[in-house]
């Protein structure tokens, strides 16, 4: 391969792969491939961009994009190396063509034109994933679909499954319209997208934007559970005594703003250290106002900080956590005026 | 509240101003001197000048760590006075080797002062 093609290549891959998170792999057997994943990765990164500099593809010897770029197509091939993989598809050509690449790959590839067929491949084979033509004679993509999803074996039952197509109206369908298939690959699709599709669809990687959507909908769930904000026990505390209750909101209230601004300026720094710290600071306080939506968000980004993941999602978290608290602010002043009346 | 506890001289050390405030306002309420230190540097003076009946620290602090703190308390000044200390969640195994080190009980965050009063009283009656 030419360099010039190579680097297209390898550029092509690195901006696909971007898309994904493969920081939510967390089970032990995926350990192993994150570690060859990560390999993978810097080799790639390597390749493209050169050792830490960034130089015009012309000031670089051929040689290193050369044995960088080879390297880092062959480590990435050793990570589906090996994949059992059943291909629906009755285009003759078609099958040609994915089955020279996955040969390629090192995978081991059942072809077949038949939707009963294929399934009697999946009930006497070990197969890792499905690749499905979603226009088939006699039974459709989709039909084929719900019967692995309805299988009663689980490993079959949970097969990734990715839809082969050329209908781009498959972007905007949801789980039910794509029948559980995980994704999709739209015809006509380079052999690198064919392979990252493989490979995140076989460690379960999920999309970034996925990732970060997930987040959002799990916050915005435990922020429905509990929604109201009590200053009795902080009453009991102080005794009954309003003056120091009102000591302690002020001060509350000033953490968080001090909380506030210190985050907004380490985000922008990258420092995740500083970013740990300021969290780890402001958790006392939140515990003893008991503002648990908040308590959660901050436990949450507290994770983050630790593991340095990316700041996208630490990003999502603050921004969650600035829309929150202004109304739960104003909850607690509320609060306050109810007690006053109140005593 | 009597005068046997009047004269006991507590000395609290944490950085979070709202439950240094919460405390030292409820300690001195059941009649104890509360000497408050914001940071690590502020209690290593204040032990140089004289140690308290008791001690309350925060194990995560700016300069000097409670678990520093309890090492200094008993290696350093020889001392047994009572060291109760507080830590947030997730920090287990700082309550462990501040345990190993000497101190008397520890409290988990969020603090409830009434928890802390009878624990103190506690380990006044201990002494």
């Amino acid at each position: 391969m030419r360099p010039k093609e190579l680097l297209t290549r390898l550029s092509r891959v690195e901006s696909l792969l971007s898309e994904y998170s493969f920081e939510e792999l967390s089970t032990a057997e995926a350990t192993t491939l994150k570690k060859s994943f990560e390999l993978f990765k810097q080799q790639l990164e390597d390749a493209v961009f050169g050792e830490g500099i960034l130089p015009t593809t012309s000031s670089r010897s051929s040689e290193a994009v050369d044995s960088g770029g080879e390297n880092a197509l062959n480590a990435a091939a050793e990570l589906i190396e090996g994949t059992r993989i059943l291909v629906f598809e009755d285009n003759y050509l078609n099958q040609r063509l994915l089955a020279k690449h996955l040969d390629k790959w090192g995978c081991v590839t059942f072809m077949t034109a038949s939707g009963a067929e294929g399934m009697k491949v999946l009930e006497t084979e070990t197969i890792d994933l499905v690749l499905m033509d979603l226009r088939m004679p006699q039974m459709t993509g989709f039909e084929i679909s719900d019967i692995i999803r309805g299988h009663e074996n689980k490993a079959i039952r949970q097969l990734p499954i990715i839809a082969l197509t050329a209908d781009f109206r498959i972007q905007d369908m949801d789980n039910s319209e794509l029948h559980g298939m995980n994704d999709y690959l739209l015809k006509p699709y380079s052999a690198d997208a064919l392979f990252i599709k493989i490979l995140t669809n076989k460690m379960g990687l999920k999309k970034l934007e996925e990732v970060n959507e997930a987040i959002v909908v799990e916050e915005s769930q435990a922020f429905s559970k509990d929604s109201t904000v009590s200053l009795d026990h902080l009453y009991e505390d102080c005794m009954g005594e309003l003056d120091q209750v009102a000591e302690l909101l002020h001060l509350f209230k000033q953490n968080v703003l001090e909380f506030v601004g210190t985050l907004k300026f380490q985000l922008k720094k990258e420092d995740f250290y500083g970013i740990g710290f300021a969290v780890h600071k402001i958790k006392s306080g939140l515990a003893m106002m008991r503002t648990d939506r908040l308590y959660q968000l901050v436990l949450q980004m507290e994770k983050c900080s630790k593991e340095q993941r990316d700041l996208t999602q630490l990003n999502t978290l603050f921004e969650l956590f600035i829309t929150e608290y202004p109304g739960i602010e104003h909850q607690l002043d509320l609060e306050f005026e109810k007690l006053t009346k109140a005593h | 509240m009597e005068t046997n506890t009047q004269r006991t001289k507590l000395l609290l050390a944490e950085d979070d101003a709202m439950l240094a405030s919460l405390l030292k306002f409820r300690l001195e309420k059941e009649g104890y001197e509360v000497v408050l230190c914001i940071d690590g540097k502020e209690m290593k003076e204040e032990l140089q000048r004289a140690l308290p009946d008791v001690i309350i620290s925060d194990i995560m602090m700016p300069y000097f760590s409670g678990i520093e703190l309890v090492d200094y308390v008993r290696n350093d000044l020889g001392s047994k006075v009572p060291i109760i200390i507080i830590s947030s969640a997730g920090n287990e195994q700082n309550v462990l080797s501040a345990f190993d080190l000497g101190a008397n009980d520890f409290l988990s965050k969020p603090v409830s002062p009434s928890e802390l009063v009878v624990r103190l009283q506690r380990e006044m009656s201990k002494a």
